[in-house]
């Protein structure tokens, strides 16, 4: 019997074995070994040990996208948290049934490939495009604005993909804080803002960390939105890494940047586990 | 006279069609330890949302210390919250708790560590400061809310079941704390809970609300023997309330019929021959007697019930109607007896109008 069911959860086990292996842990190590080979000249991939690939990346240019992306990266998660607190704080204290309506808005996009929607905030950004006509029939101004093809562009596109990334993990902790305990510092003389910074706040951090930490990664590497609404003018470090695997056929130099990419991740999760939050929470997609 | 520290004037308050307060008024002296006693769902938290404006009022007014605050915000009024559920911040210390008010205020640093050591003083909590919410004991969260509302030294402090998360014991030792803490500041305390026991312990005066109404303003003590309504009656201590016409009046005295062999008798104070009288007798007012007269009533005994400090005989009158007798200390059990007679003295009678609620 004992023996019939060790075969069952194995059996169970195999797909999730097979696609953890293969589709996982197979590239991945690939990835780490060719960082460590030369290039040729024509995009192949000759087998001698070299650090060459991570030398390169401390050039100064490197640096840069490093710096762009993590600029980006960070000013996307601050405007997300701007976004997120207000619209948490406003859902949580209406009725359970506008609740679920205002989640579901924030969630139905999601249902669309986000490439796609990309592409859609490309009519209304462009100079002939929606916002621009509108504001200009208004007479509110005399030339279009320049929305996109630029890092304005980019910020907008990254915050619109990744909030409800932040909106989510934040309005579950907003929500579930103990609205006595706002009372309590509105008794004590905590003015509006005081009790945000003073109770909120720190009373929803593992939410606010959860959340950056789900939007500043993928805001690292979601190379198509620079492309699309900076206009490839910006180099991220998503865009980097592609360009090297498909543009510049550099596969070990791309391998190296990908591999840093991870390992800073990594450390970026750590620092969210020692701020006390939970890996459960961050596979809630 | 004493100052009137709180005055609520004809305040109304609704939620939807359901009217939770009803037209009323409260003066709250200075000093004084004032419970709002009364079922749940009576309106008392409501009351106290509303003196420390944490809920606006829809109409009527409050004043604190002689100024105007109906519509002014809970942060600018000089009144503190002790919540039901303590309500302390959870990622604060219980130092920076205790200190959150005056933080808020923007007071200076010494004057803050010298109030803070104050009410770490008072309140036992030195050895604590540095432990969060979650590490201390109820009792200890109590007082550490309890502190966090005094160092803002409030005119008057409002508590709202504060006991009601402890278990027995810790409640009855808190129960005399709050009180020795309340004589020691010389603060009012607007204390609200359910249990009549907290409030007969500990309060100057008492107000027993129903309904949204106000059924009796009065000291412990008063409450317990003129209650003024059948519901004051019937919600402090046991009582066994009789309900009576009145069949004839002679001599001043008035004779109650309740049922065919239950009759009192008692004098008139101005009663008419045919209304309806409550006749209310708290247990520890009867005796029982072993033989017959004509103005006892059998009782047949159904339990013995000990309770640690005294017994109580439970037994049915000749309607059914249940009766609870507290035996005075020595006095014969009558255990091995099936029927035994209930007497009282007249001038324990409480007698109540009808359906009016005024008392006769």
């Amino acid at each position: 019997m004992k023996k019939y069911d060790s075969k069952i959860k194995w059996l169970i086990l195999l797909p999730i074995i097979f696609y953890c292996l293969f589709l996982i842990v197979l590239p991945l190590l690939y990835i780490f070994i060719i960082s460590f080979f030369q290039n040729d000249y024509y995009g192949g991939i000759i087998q001698v040990f070299t650090l060459k690939n991570y030398f390169q990346i401390l050039d100064i240019v490197y640096i840069k996208v490093f710096l762009q992306s993590f600029l980006i990266a960070f000013m996307t998660t601050i405007i997300c948290i701007c976004i997120a607190y207000p619209f948490s704080l406003f859902v949580s204290e209406k009725k359970s049934r506008y609740k679920s309506i205002f989640l579901m808005l924030v969630i139905i996009p999601f249902l669309t490939n986000s490439l796609i929607r990309t592409y859609g905030w490309i009519v209304l950004l462009r100079k002939e495009g929606l916002i621009n006509t509108v504001l200009s029939q208004l007479h509110l101004i005399d030339e279009p604005l320049a929305l996109m093809y630029n890092n304005l562009g980019i910020i907008i596109g990254m915050v619109y993909t990744l909030l409800p990334f932040m909106i989510l993990p934040v309005y579950s902790a907003v929500d579930k804080l103990d609205r006595s305990m706002l009372e309590a510092a509105s008794d004590l003389g905590a003015s509006k803002w005081q009790r945000f910074i003073h109770v909120i706040i720190p009373e929803t951090l593992p939410g606010l960390f959860n959340g950056s930490l789900m939007v500043f990664i993928p805001a690292i590497g979601y190379f198509f939105i620079s492309d699309l609404l900076g206009g490839g003018k910006l180099m991220l470090l998503g865009n980097l890494i592609k360009n090297q695997f498909l543009v510049a056929r550099n596969w070990p130099f791309g391998a190296s940047v990908s591999i840093v990419l991870i390992i800073i991740t990594f450390f970026l999760v750590k620092l969210y586990k020692k701020a006390g939050g939970k890996m459960d929470d961050l596979g809630g997609f | 006279m004493e100052k009137v520290i709180v005055r609520i004037e004809n305040m109304c308050q609704s939620y939807g069609k359901k009217n939770v307060i009803d037209d009323i008024s409260i003066d709250v002296y200075e000093g004084e330890f004032l419970t709002i006693l009364g079922p749940s769902g009576c309106g008392k938290t409501t009351i106290l949302r509303a003196i420390s404006g944490l809920d606006f009022i829809q109409s009527g007014k409050i004043m604190i210390d002689g100024v105007d605050v109906t519509y002014l915000d809970p942060t600018k009024r000089e009144v503190n919250t002790i919540f039901q559920n303590y309500a302390l911040f959870t990622t604060m210390s219980v130092e920076k708790n205790i200190n959150f008010g005056l933080r808020m205020k923007h007071v200076g640093k010494e004057e803050i560590k010298k109030r803070t050591e104050e009410m770490l003083d008072l309140v036992k909590m030195g050895e604590f400061r540095n432990r969060k919410p979650r590490e201390l004991s109820g009792g200890q969260q109590q007082r550490v809310a309890i502190a966090r509302a005094l160092i803002n030294r409030p005119k008057v402090l409002l508590l709202d079941e504060p006991l009601s998360a402890l278990d027995q014991k810790l409640r009855k030792q808190m129960q005399l704390e709050l009180k020795n803490l309340q004589k020691k500041m010389g603060i009012t305390f607007i204390y609200v809970t359910h249990s009549q026991d907290e409030a007969l312990t500990m309060s100057d005066r008492i107000i027993i609300l129903n309904e949204g109404k106000i059924q009796q303003i009065d000291t412990p003590h008063h409450i317990y023997s003129h209650p003024k309504t059948r519901f004051v009656a019937d919600f402090i201590g046991d009582s066994n309330i009789f309900d009576g016409v009145v069949e004839s009046i002679s001599d001043e005295q008035a004779i109650v019929r309740v049922t065919e062999d239950i009759i009192f008798t008692l004098p008139s104070r101005g009663y008419k021959v045919g209304d309806n009288l409550s006749i209310i007798i708290r247990p520890e007012n009867f005796t029982l007697e072993e033989e017959k007269n004509d103005k006892n009533l059998p009782l047949k005994i159904k339990n013995h019930i000990f309770d640690g400090a005294a017994t109580q005989v439970i037994g049915t009158l000749s309607n059914r109607k249940e009766i609870k007798v507290e035996l005075r200390k020595g006095s014969e059990d009558f255990k091995n007896r099936e029927t035994v007679y209930l007497n009282y003295q007249t001038e324990d009678l409480i007698v109540l109008k009808g359906d009016s609620h005024e008392k006769v």
